[in-house]
């Protein structure tokens, strides 16, 4: 009952954005969902005539069908970037087939008596295609725009990867954010959505058919006064434009942060992660949120912003390890403390950067870092007892898993089992809860928001202070979970906001309080 | 006038039809008649175009057809198919108006014409809204044949107009059309494999086997003056029948007693045939004495 009423509360607070995206979900179906009418009815008719072609026609346009959506979005945007364009493309291209199969199959259907009668009362080729040939085919032909405007509608939820907008914004955000509220007031609207327009499809596949001349002129009429609805920003006239993750944008300390603290007044899309660093480098946004120590920074040449008014918590990363293992291997504290103060954003993001976007091996990278620090040792071939380190499953996790394990095979007798690629931080804090694993490198800001689930006036209390925030969370996790949060490595894994560094250094601007000022 | 000559049609390389010519006079009724295969339907489909033939040509009133308008020759021609190809989503009054809407008519003659004609084809004024479905299979045909013939076309091409009816309906449906008037007057190639029916509603009669012509000829001279194989074996199971119904009783004056001659009943014009209907269907079987006039019958035909 609870659940339902904040899922109420939820949609009611959210009403502008929800009204905003249905629109521009109705509108990126429709445009897609229009233009696939006016190739693929015409295309269908033919191939009806040519029968030879029907095949080649139908197997391409298969093939277009079998490429999965997010990978043919992938693929549109080194040619149109990202927005709309790509996402109505990509959606266009679903919505042939149905179509074009459904013309071809119900013209084709059309009983040869009948069409040789039409033939023999002296119709020409038109009249026999307008007046015999599409009324029987249509409904065949319907069933067909029914499926392509159902299949649409579903994949337009993946719009909102390439900063097209439409109710993928909640269901990504809420699945980003474990939202359940936020994932479902956007996957009822659009489930809704389609139910609802392959009814009213349906109604009008079951009118008479004498009607549908009427209906035929109001039909597009209607679809394109939905199109009209979508309405999205793009970049025009010099403007800026940022890109944000669907979780940047539900999170208290992100865009709600940056709105509250920085007045932040930018146009904003919502963007998946996978391409949004990519867009930056290429233009298509500006500004972006993304993680301080992420390698893409490097790859692509962005710059960090200067978080002027401490919206972001500070994510130092730090080995988070179970009190009963530090009991039972004193020597251990010792040996994972030799990584801190080694490493600062700047190391860390090459670090990642080699693994990420170099594909090395993040055993090799991290074996590197050690010799250069001179922390390398040679393996003691232990036979102590085994210390399991987790990681969570990405990059910068593997690489500080794989430089633990070289230290304490390297400098105690005992012996490493690493479980990496543990999935999400919840997941890794719960093989530590329940001693599948004996630890793993945490951020303070994940413990303090996500493993804690602090309220507001303690996170307000902390200020944003990095010391502040280690000393709570360490506190915390030793008084309640016996669990002992080593030194900080030394680098801050956070939200950032990121600019191309060009850019950032034409415009002057190095904090985000620098970028407010500039959009004024 | 129509008249082919020397027709040919291939199909994948098979002959369908071979060399055809034959005539057909204003006002004329042509049937070809002929076993399944043999060419009739892809024979009658090269007068209106729906094929077009390999080698020959068909000229209407003296005018090539190629030299017509597609369209317009189809529109000038009536066309019943033999599946009836009734348009299935369209009402029996649409169907019926097909080619006056193509022609532009306006929508009072429309209705004029199609009130007389649902008159003279005694067609039921209550289906009119309905759709080809809900007809029943003599229905269909009835407005197959109602949507060939109302623009009143001075030629008219019939594939099989019959063939889904029981004999029964088909017989009736026969004798109606042949009475009306509209009828008497086109010119008219008709399509049949029943033999019977041929005799009925031919002038001429056109036998076909494998996509040649065995006979062409009326129903008098393929009865009694064929030298063909062919069309003697075709015509054998039916042959007294027919015979019966082509001889008119007028024809067996001399061979019958004149007292017979003066008593029975029938009216001149009436074949042998219909006399004997008569007689059995008015219960009293000795006037006028069918035997009597078996026996005649058989003395004329030596
Ligand atoms: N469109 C076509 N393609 C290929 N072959 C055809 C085509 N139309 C007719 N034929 C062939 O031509 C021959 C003559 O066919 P047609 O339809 O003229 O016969 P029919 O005398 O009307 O027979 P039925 O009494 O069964 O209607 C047949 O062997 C038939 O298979
Ligand atoms: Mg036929």
């Amino acid at each position: 009952m609870n659940e339902e009423q904040s899922f109420w509360e939820f949609i009611h607070e959210q009403s502008g954005k929800l009204l905003d995206q249905t629109w521009a979900h109705i509108g990126l179906t429709f445009i897609s969902l229009i233009l696939a009418l006016v190739i693929a009815l015409p295309l269908g008719v033919f191939i009806a005539r040519k029968q030879k072609l029907a095949g080649a026609v139908l197997g391409f346009a298969g093939i277009l069908q079998t490429i999965p959506s997010i990978a043919l979005l992938g693929i549109m945007i080194p040619f149109l970037g990202i927005g709309p364009k790509p996402a109505i493309l990509a959606l266009f291209l679903y919505a042939l087939l149905p179509i074009i199969r459904n013309t071809y199959t119900g013209i084709t259907e059309v009983d040869r008596t009948v069409k040789d009668a039409a033939k023999g009362m002296g119709m020409s080729d038109w009249q026999i295609l307008t007046k015999v040939e599409l009324p029987l085919a249509f409904p065949v032909l319907m069933a067909g725009i029914r499926t392509a405007a159902v299949i649409n509608i579903g994949v337009a939820t993946l719009a909102a990867y390439i900063a097209a907008g439409g109710l993928g914004e909640f269901i990504f955000g809420g699945i980003a954010l474990n939202n359940r509220n936020m994932i479902l007031a956007g996957a009822v609207p659009a489930a809704m959505l389609a139910i609802v327009f392959d009814f009213l499809l349906s109604q009008l596949q079951k009118l008479n058919l004498k009607k549908i001349n009427i209906f035929g002129l109001l039909l597009p009429l209607v679809l394109i006064l939905c199109c009209s609805f979508y309405v999205l920003p793009t970049k025009i006239g010099g403007r800026m434009l940022a890109g944000f993750t669907p979780e940047f944008m539900g999170r208290s300390d992100g865009f709600l942060g940056l709105q509250q603290k920085y007045n932040f007044k930018m146009e904003t899309v919502v963007i998946s992660d996978a391409v949004m660093y990519k867009a930056a480098f290429e233009k298509d946004l500006d500004v972006i949120d993304g993680y301080s120590t992420d390698g893409r920074l490097k790859a692509y040449d962005l710059v960090t912003l200067i978080d002027d008014k401490g919206i972001f918590p500070p994510y130092y990363a730090a080995p988070l390890v179970r009190r009963s293992t530090l009991v039972a291997h004193p020597e251990l504290t010792a040996v994972l403390n030799q990584l801190s103060g080694t490493i600062n954003d700047s190391v860390m993001t090459s670090l990642n950067y080699r693994v990420d976007n170099l594909k090395e091996s993040p055993e090799l990278v991290a074996k590197n870092f050690l010799q250069e620090k001179g922390l390398f040792k040679r393996d003691r071939l232990g036979k102590g007892a085994t210390i399991r380190i987790g990681s969570k499953i990405f990059g910068e996790q593997y690489i500080l898993a794989q430089m633990y394990r070289f230290l304490i095979i390297g400098n105690t007798d005992l012996s490493v089992e690493t479980k990496t690629g543990l999935g999400g931080t919840k997941i890794c804090f719960d093989a530590l809860t329940n001693n599948q694993i004996d630890f793993y490198p945490e951020y303070t800001g994940t413990a303090l928001l996500v493993l804690l689930k602090s309220d507001a006036k303690v996170i307000d209390q902390l200020k944003g202070e990095k010391d502040a925030v280690y000393k709570y969370v360490k506190d915390k996790m030793r008084n309640d979970l016996q669990l002992e949060w080593l030194k900080p490595i030394g680098f801050n894994n956070a939200y950032a906001l990121m600019m191309r560094r060009e850019q950032a250094q034409s415009l002057r601007i190095k904090t985000i309080s620098d970028l407010t000022n500039h959009l004024k | 006038m129509l008249s082919l000559k020397n027709i040919t049609k291939k199909f994948d390389g098979r002959l369908a039809v071979d060399g055809i010519s034959f005539e057909v006079e204003t006002g004329e009724t042509l049937v070809l008649l002929g076993t399944s295969g043999c060419g009739k339907t892809t024979t009658l489909r090269m007068i209106n175009r729906l094929e077009e033939p390999d080698s020959g040509d068909i000229l209407l009133d003296g005018k090539s057809v190629k030299d017509f308008d597609v369209q317009e020759l189809r529109r000038g021609m009536g066309y019943v198919l033999q599946n009836h190809g009734l348009f299935p989503h369209y009402t029996v009054a649409e169907n019926i108006a097909t080619v006056p809407n193509l022609m532009n008519w306006d929508k009072k003659k429309i209705l004029n014409e199609m009130e007389s004609l649902f008159e003279k084809l005694n067609l039921d004024p209550t289906i009119r809204d309905k759709f080809p479905e809900q007809l029943s299979g003599g229905q269909k045909q009835r407005v197959g044949l109602a949507r060939a013939l109302i623009t009143q076309p001075a030629v008219l091409l019939m594939d099989e107009p019959f063939g889904a009816l029981d004999s029964i309906t088909r017989i009736s449906i026969r004798k109606e059309l042949k009475g009306l008037a509209d009828f008497q007057e086109k010119t008219i190639v008709m399509v049949t494999h029943d033999v019977q029916e041929a005799f009925d509603m031919a002038d001429r009669i056109c036998v076909m086997d494998q996509g040649r012509i065995m006979q062409l000829g009326t129903p008098e001279s393929l009865l009694f003056d064929s030298s063909n194989a062919f069309v003697k074996q075709f015509l054998k199971d039916q042959r007294l029948q027919l015979e019966l119904k082509t001889v008119k009783i007028d024809e067996l004056k001399s061979v019958l007693p004149v007292e017979w001659y003066m008593n029975s009943g029938f009216k001149s014009g009436q074949s042998v045939w219909e006399v004997l209907e008569d007689s059995l269907a008015s219960g009293d079987a000795t006037i006028p004495d069918p035997g009597m006039l078996m026996k005649g019958f058989f003395s004329f035909k030596k």
